[in-house]
């Protein structure tokens, strides 16, 4: 379980229970070991596997993150495991590509962080993670208010005057798009225990990324807070908006290290 | 070392841009990794897959969920 194998230990996730029921576990990672099941004590199980270094090592995926085939392929076998462990006990998952020089190594680093895991454990146990990213598709927005206004005139200072209210209504729609964003991540965030917005990275093509946010619900209250997102998705379609849920996931966001 | 695997129904599943399984990228990866020992891992290159993500992930506009929704259902059907 070592470099003197050229293996290093690939971590799933942390399971939390007296003894996990493994059931028929997936295989994972191509090419990684079975999943086994380490003992930090306290009922806090490591879900790991032995990864050859020569497809999981640092090179390998270097390389393999330019081919968002490989890293797709990665993260099915990743969340295939994680899932596997979520639908029967409390899990913290691990990012892909957590990885330890050693089953010791990985151990050590858990009994190290073992305060703030339990304090996770706590917050996360029952809880799902849900995903809901809004999108502003600016040239529909923009058809529908200009439907609105008719043009007169063909002068020249008619042309300018145009030119300025079609500025203005970027300008405006891009604000009002802002707000909504701000909007909705309160509403959600209030039917939920935690909520965490991501900097929206943006794709350009006229699709403005307005809201990227990750909600931590509990598993009780889940089919309410989906029926939530509907419905304000369907208010905000009209408008060329476009919105997305995704879940439940195991609480990858409410886990990861603050930044 | 083993050959990389031909393209499988990953490869399908990403020709037509799949929302659920670019959200699964983006959630697992997300920036995040444990480095321990001498195991050191360098990943300048997250960024590159992110651009590629989120120009992808922009193209979904439905409501999705994830594959263990999906399998749920499945295997309670």
């Amino acid at each position: 379980m070592n470099r003197a194998d050229g293996t290093a230990t690939y971590l799933y996730c942390l399971v939390h229970a007296a003894r996990p029921a493994s059931g028929r576990v997936p295989r994972g990672l191509a090419g990684a070991g079975p999943v086994r099941l380490l003992d930090a004590g306290d009922g806090l199980w490591l879900a790991a596997a032995d990864a050859p270094l020569a497809r999981y090592g640092a090179d390998p995926i270097e390389r393999g993150l330019h081919d968002l085939n490989w890293v797709s392929a990665c993260a099915m076998g990743h969340e295939s495991v994680v899932e596997h462990f979520a639908r029967r006990a409390t899990v913290i998952p691990m990012k892909l590509f957590t990885l330890f020089a050693s089953d010791e190594r990985a151990i050590a680093h858990v009994r190290r962080t073992r305060r703030r895991l339990d304090r996770l454990i706590a917050r996360v146990g029952g809880r799902q993670e849900w995903g809901v990213r809004l999108l502003l598709d600016e040239n529909r927005a923009l058809k529908a208010r200009a439907r609105g206004g008719a043009r007169t005139g063909r002068t020249g200072t008619a042309f300018l005057l145009n030119k300025k209210q079609e500025h203005d209504a970027v300008h405006h729609l891009r604000l009002g798009a802002v707000a909504e964003g701000n909007r909705l991540f309160q509403r959600l965030a209030r039917q939920a225990d935690d909520a965490r917005r991501q900097t929206p990275a943006q794709s350009g093509a006229g699709l403005r990324v307005l809201l990227d946010a990750a909600f931590l619900v509990r598993a009780g209250r889940a089919v309410a807070f989906r029926t939530a997102t509907a419905k304000l998705g369907r208010q905000l379609a009209g408008a060329g908006y476009h919105l997305t849920l995704s879940g439940p996931w195991p609480p990858y966001t409410f886990v990861a290290e603050p930044a | 070392m083993k050959p990389r695997r031909p393209p499988t129904n990953v490869q399908a599943i990403l020709d037509t841009a799949d929302p659920t399984l670019l959200d699964l990228v983006d959630h697992v990866l997300n920036k995040g990794l444990i480095i321990d020992g001498e195991v050191v891992l360098g990943l300048a290159n997250v960024d590159l897959v992110y651009l590629r993500l989120s120009a992808l992930l922009c193209a979904a506009d439905r409501l999705i969920e994830s594959p263990a929704a999906r399998g749920r259902r499945r295997a309670a059907s």
